[in-house]
C-alpha cells in the first residue's frame, strides 16, 4: 500500500523500497512454537496419566461436593 | 496453620474487593463516557481528562475488577475441587496485599500521568516488576494447591485457570521487558512495528487468556454448581480448553490490519482469529446446554440468568469478533466506536456477568448463608446490567458504522464527503445512550454492594472443613500432579 509521508522521509531518493525487517518475529514465532510444544508435552501427560478416563464420574463429583453441616 | 480447613479468608478478601473495583472501574468509565459528549466534563483539570482516565478505567475494570474476581474464583475452585488447602501459607495473603498495592499505584499515577504508553500495560518498571512478583507468587499457590492435591483428577475449571496463570506470566514479562530512564519512566526494549507487533501479540493474548480462559474456569465451576448438574459435555469442555489454547497465540496481528506489519502477517492473525470461532462456540453452547432438562430454573434463579446470558454474551462476542478480524470487514469497523462496542460485549456481557453471578454464588458461602440477603435485589441488578449493556453495545454498533461509513465516504472529484469533526458531531446522540447504558450497569453495582454488605452483616465468616481422603478420590495417599 502506498504511503504518502509516513515512510518516505526514511527512504532513499531512488526510490527503492528496502523492507523492514521483522525481527521480533523471530522471538515470536519460536516463543510460540515452544509453547505449543510445552502444551503438548502437558497433554500428552494428561492423557497417559489417566485424567480422562473417566469424565463422567469426575464432572458429577464436583457438582455433589458439598459442605457438610457445621458442627453443632 | 489450620490444615482441616479451606482458607476461605483470601476467597472473602478478593471476592470483596471484586466488588468495590467494580464499582470503582465502570464510576471512571461513566465519566470518561460522559466526557465524550461533552468534553467540558473534564474542568480543565490534567488529572481528569480522558487521555489519563481512559487507562484507569481499563486498567481498574480488567486488572482489579476482572483479575480479583478471578482470585478470589480460582482460589476457592482450586480449593474445592482438589480437597486441600492453598499451597504456600502466608504466600496467598501477600498476592491479595500485593494485588491491592499494584491496583493503588496504579490508580496514582496514571492520573499523574506517568504511563509506558501501551495499552493495557501502561504501569510503569517498578509496578511491571512487582505485578510479575506477585503474579510468580500466585502461580506458586495456585500449581502447588493442584500439585498437593487429594484428588487424582484435575477437574477442567483448574485447567483453565492453570494456562491462564502460566500465559499472563509469559505476555506480561515479553510486553513488560523495558529499559528504565529514571524512576517513572523507560522506553520499550523494541522499537516501532516490531514494538506493535510485540504489544498485540501481548493484547490480544491478554484478552484470550485473561479475559477468556480465565472466567472459562469461573463459568466451567461456577455454572454447574448453581445448576446443580453436571456440565453438559464434559468431553466437549476437555476439547475445548485444547483446542483454545492450542489455537489462541496468533490471533494478535488482527489489530494490525493495513499497518505497517507484512501483509502475510496480518492474514494469518485472521486465520487465527477465525479458527477461533470453533473453539469458543463449541464452550459456550456447553455451558448453556448444562441447564438443559432444567431449564426452568432459569424463569426463578436470577444468578443462573446472570450466567446464561453472560454466556449468550460471550457466544455473541465471540462470533463478532472473528468476522471483525476478516480484513474487509476490519476496513470498515476498525478505529471507530464498533470496536468499542465489541470489546464491551465482551468485557461487561461476558466478564463482568459471569463473574458477577458467581459471586452471588460465592458470597453467601463465605458468610455462612445459604444465599444473598436479598434475591430480588439480584434480579434488579440483572435487569439493569443486562439493559444497559444492550444501550451500550447497540449504540456502538450503529455510532462504529455510520463513522466508518462517513470516514470512506468519497465525492464524484475524489476529496472525502465529511470531515473528521462531522463524524463526531453525528456521534453524539449514541454517545448519550452509551453513557445511559453504562450508568444502568453501574446503578447495578450499587444494588450488589448494598446487597453484599447486608448479606455480610447478616452473616459471618464460616470457615468449611476439607474432606477426609475418599474412597473415590483415586487415592489413598496425598498425590503428586507429575
Amino acid at each position: 500500500m502506498p504511503c504518502g509521508s509516513c515512510g518516505a522521509a526514511r527512504r532513499p531518493l531512488s526510490g527503492r523500497e528496502v523492507p523492514e525487517p521483522m525481527d521480533i518475529l523471530y522471538l515470536l514465532i519460536p516463543v510460540s512454537l515452544a509453547i505449543v510444544f510445552v502444551i503438548g508435552v502437558i497433554f500428552w501427560w494428561a492423557i497417559s496419566a489417566g485424567q480422562f478416563d473417566e469424565l463422567d464420574h469426575e464432572s458429577r463429583s464436583v457438582v455433589r461436593d458439598e459442605d457438610a453441616p457445621p458442627p453443632p | 496453620m489450620n490444615d482441616t480447613q479451606y482458607n476461605y479468608k483470601v476467597v472473602r478478601q478478593f471476592a470483596v474487593m471484586t466488588v468495590i473495583w467494580g464499582i470503582v472501574g465502570m464510576l471512571v468509565g461513566v465519566i470518561i463516557a460522559a466526557q465524550l459528549a461533552w468534553p467540558a466534563l473534564n474542568f480543565d483539570i490534567p488529572f481528569l481528562t480522558y487521555g489519563r482516565l481512559r487507562p484507569l478505567h481499563t486498567n481498574a475494570v480488567i486488572f482489579a475488577f476482572g483479575g480479583s474476581a478471578l482470585f478470589a474464583t480460582s482460589y476457592y475452585a482450586v480449593q474445592r475441587t482438589c480437597h486441600t488447602r492453598l499451597f504456600g501459607g502466608p504466600l496467598a495473603a501477600f498476592t491479595f496485599w500485593g494485588w491491592q498495592l499494584i491496583i493503588v499505584l496504579a490508580a496514582v499515577t496514571l492520573p499523574l500521568g506517568f504511563t509506558t504508553g501501551k495499552e493495557y500495560a501502561e504501569l510503569e518498571w517498578p509496578i511491571d516488576i512487582l505485578i510479575a512478583v506477585v503474579w510468580v507468587s500466585y502461580a506458586i499457590v495456585f500449581f502447588g494447591t493442584l500439585a498437593t492435591r487429594k484428588v487424582k483428577h484435575i477437574y477442567v475449571a483448574n485447567w483453565f485457570f492453570g494456562a491462564f496463570i502460566l500465559t499472563v506470566a509469559l505476555l506480561h514479562i515479553v510486553n513488560s521487558i523495558e529499559s528504565p530512564a529514571g524512576f517513572l519512566k523507560s522506553y520499550s526494549a523494541y522499537a516501532g512495528v516490531q514494538d506493535a507487533m510485540v504489544q498485540w501479540w501481548y493484547g490480544h493474548n491478554a484478552v484470550g487468556f485473561f479475559l477468556t480462559a480465565g472466567f472459562l474456569g469461573m463459568m466451567y465451576y461456577f455454572v454447574p454448581k448453581q445448576a446443580g448438574r453436571p456440565v453438559y459435555s464434559y468431553r466437549l469442555s476437555i476439547v475445548h480448553f485444547w483446542a483454545l489454547i492450542f489455537t489462541y497465540m496468533w490471533a494478535g496481528p488482527h489489530h494490525l490490519h493495513y499497518t505497517a506489519l507484512p501483509d502475510w502477517a496480518q492474514s494469518l492473525g485472521m486465520v487465527f482469529s477465525l479458527i477461533l470461532l470453533a473453539p469458543s462456540w463449541g464452550g459456550m453452547i456447553n455451558g448453556i446446554m448444562t441447564l438443559s432438562g432444567a431449564w426452568h430454573k432459569l424463569r426463578t434463579d436470577p444468578i443462573l440468568k446472570f450466567l446464561i446470558v453472560s454466556l449468550s454474551f460471550y457466544g455473541m462476542s465471540t462470533f463478532e469478533g472473528p468476522m471483525m478480524s476478516i480484513k474487509t470487514v476490519n476496513a470498515l469497523s476498525h478505529y471507530t466506536d464498533w470496536t468499542v462496542g465489541h470489546v464491551h460485549s465482551g468485557a461487561l456481557g461476558w466478564v463482568a456477568m459471569i463473574s458477577v453471578g458467581s459471586l452471588y454464588y460465592l458470597i453467601p458461602r463465605l458468610f455462612g448463608r445459604s444465599e444473598m440477603y436479598s434475591v430480588k435485589a439480584i434480579t434488579l441488578h440483572f435487569w439493569t446490567t443486562t439493559i444497559g449493556i444492550v444501550l451500550y453495545i447497540a449504540s456502538m454498533w450503529i455510532a462504529g458504522v455510520m463513522q466508518g461509513l462517513m470516514w470512506r465516504a468519497v465525492n464524484d472529484d475524489g476529496t472525502l464527503t465529511y470531515t473528521f469533526v462531522e463524524s463526531v458531531k453525528a456521534t453524539y446522540p449514541y454517545y448519550v445512550i452509551r453513557l445511559t447504558g453504562g450508568v444502568l450497569v453501574l446503578s447495578g453495582m450499587f444494588v450488589m454492594l448494598w446487597n453484599v454488605v447486608k448479606t455480610i452483616g447478616a452473616g459471618k465468616a464460616v470457615e468449611a472443613t476439607i474432606p477426609a481422603v475418599s474412597a473415590g478420590s483415586g487415592f489413598d495417599a496425598p498425590a503428586h500432579a507429575h
